[in-house]
């Protein structure tokens, strides 16, 4: 019920809608074309890099969007915290709707922008759904952790837009991954959303999936939300107190 | 008679300042800085509470209520109802003491919370319903029940941003009181909304009881308490100043107040 109300909340008294979805990242997609794509001549993985960028940011967005409205939740729903006594877990929960939404309504956009490339999905697209559950799983550890830090330090809210600008180019959401050094790898791999962003993009266009990379950011992804939950789950008695 | 509710030497501590104390040294050292360099006194900054920054909202409350019991708590601005209220329902835990509640229990502090302003009447009896713990589909069985109840009629179906503020009220008051528990915690529902609706309300509440139900009702409003409590409790700083029957709990209070 409450997932329900962002959703219909988050396009209430605007003229273009929910044509803000799409705006957003089909704007990334001109600006990283043209500075990345036609000027500095990065290379896309045999796909056009218009529809690579698409593909990266589309479920780039999905994620950090996800994971700060999540953040932010338990803060703004203040009064609810301190006067209603469902489980509080809902509340960062139900802010996935809108970003699911979201997410379809720029996933039909990426597949007309795909056809008009000539890009064909392949088979591989059953797989989406389920590098979007393990995603959403990533969003959520994130989102339900930082939820519950920011009920006590407010610095949080501060830190999500500069952790997500950082976070994103360290994931292989405008580039490829070819052109991370080896020495780097270690580290480059542990961040979940390269091996989602990967397989997301090898579901769509047809390219061979990397199985140990993406075992491993399944692996992070199961700590990541094992944590962010056990740690919501500690701090909740006391966030009437001090929220 | 079945108790519903027992409170047991109940106290709540809160920490006034330890927290930032403890926390955020760096940032306090740096306002005093500045004030210094800025020629401003430091000033002592005041706490309440004791020197180590315990205050304690609530100290040693005991009661009782049974089954179709109403209970009136009744003290100052900052006596403690409201804390009493977050921790019975759960929302807070206690510091010392116990609560033994023996069936499922609706809370309402300050009618509306969770309303949405852009979403319509309509859409807000759902959502509203669900965050007091309802079920969708009893929701549904209910819901010309809530509207009728709530008066709001022709305008079901447009935001509540546009309705009074009494007619908000009337409708999150409907939603409430069609949510079905053993034991309602309510804290200042009467706040606003008219005579007549008022007169609807005690109704509700009386309706709830007789069908067993324990109600603690927490209010500043002295003189209809009395008709629909059995037992009051006086909150003083936090202590229970009072309790028994509210023909004397109340006239006791009121005589405190001057």
């Amino acid at each position: 019920m409450l997932a329900l109300r962002d959703i219909k909340l988050r396009y209430k008294q605007t003229l273009v809608g929910v044509g803000w979805a799409v705006l957003q990242p089909v704007t990334g997609t001109l600006l990283f074309s043209l500075i990345f794509g036609h000027w500095a001549k990065m290379p896309s993985d045999g796909t056009p890099y218009p529809v690579f960028v698409y593909a990266g940011i589309v479920l780039w967005m999905f994620f950090s969007g996800s994971y700060s409205s999540a953040s932010q939740s338990l803060v703004s729903s203040a009064p609810l915290v301190v006067r209603t006594s469902f489980p509080r877990i809902i509340i960062p929960l139900a802010t996935l709707g809108a970003h699911l939404v979201d997410f379809c309504v720029s996933f039909v956009v990426m597949a007309i922008l795909a056809y008009f490339y000539g890009v064909r999905f392949s088979a591989g697209l059953f797989l989406v759904p389920v590098i979007l559950f393990f995603t959403t799983l990533a969003a959520l550890g994130v989102g339900v952790f930082l939820s519950a830090l920011m009920v006590a330090y407010r610095d949080v809210r501060h830190v999500i837009p500069f952790m997500t600008q950082v976070w994103m180019y360290a994931s292989p959401v405008v580039y490829s991954s070819r052109m991370i050094p080896e020495p780097f790898h270690g580290l480059f791999f542990l961040n979940p959303m390269t091996g989602f962003i990967h397989a997301f993009r090898s579901a769509l266009f047809s390219k061979p999936f990397h199985w140990d990379e993406i075992l491993i950011s399944v692996v992070v992804t199961l700590a990541m939300f094992i944590l962010g939950v056990l740690y919501f789950e500690r701090s909740e008695r006391r966030f009437a107190e001090i929220i | 008679m079945a108790k519903a509710v027992v409170v047991e030497s109940l106290s709540k501590k809160f920490n006034t300042r330890s927290f930032w104390k403890a926390r955020s040294s760096f940032r306090e050292t740096l306002g005093r800085k500045l004030s210094s360099a800025l020629g401003m006194k430091d000033l002592p900054r005041v706490f309440p509470g004791d020197p180590d920054g315990a205050f304690w909202a609530l100290k040693g409350v005991s009661f009782e209520v049974e089954k179709g019991e109403t209970l009136g708590i009744v003290g100052k601005n900052g006596s403690g109802k409201t804390t009493l209220i977050r921790i019975l329902s759960g929302i807070m835990d206690p510091s010392e003491g116990s609560v033994r509640l023996t069936g499922p229990v609706a809370t309402l502090i300050g009618v509306g919370t969770g309303l949405h302003p852009e979403l319509t009447g309509r859409e807000n009896v759902y959502l509203y319903g669900t965050i007091l713990g309802m079920k969708k589909q009893e929701i549904r069985a209910k819901f010309d029940s809530i509207t009728d109840f709530s008066g709001v009629g022709p305008f079901l179906d447009f935001p509540i941003k546009r309705y009074s503020s009494g007619m908000t009220l009337r409708l999150a008051f409907a939603v409430a009181a069609h949510v079905e528990s053993e034991i309602y915690l309510l804290d200042e529902v009467f706040a606003v909304g008219d005579a007549e609706f008022r007169k609807r309300c005690l109704g509700k509440i009386r309706e709830l009881s007789g069908k067993g139900a324990a109600v603690l009702l927490a209010s500043h409003n002295v003189r209809l308490l009395p008709e629909i409590c059995q037992k009051g409790l006086w909150l003083e700083k936090g202590r229970a100043a009072g309790y028994g029957a509210i023909s004397e709990v109340i006239p006791d209070y009121l005589r405190s107040c001057g």
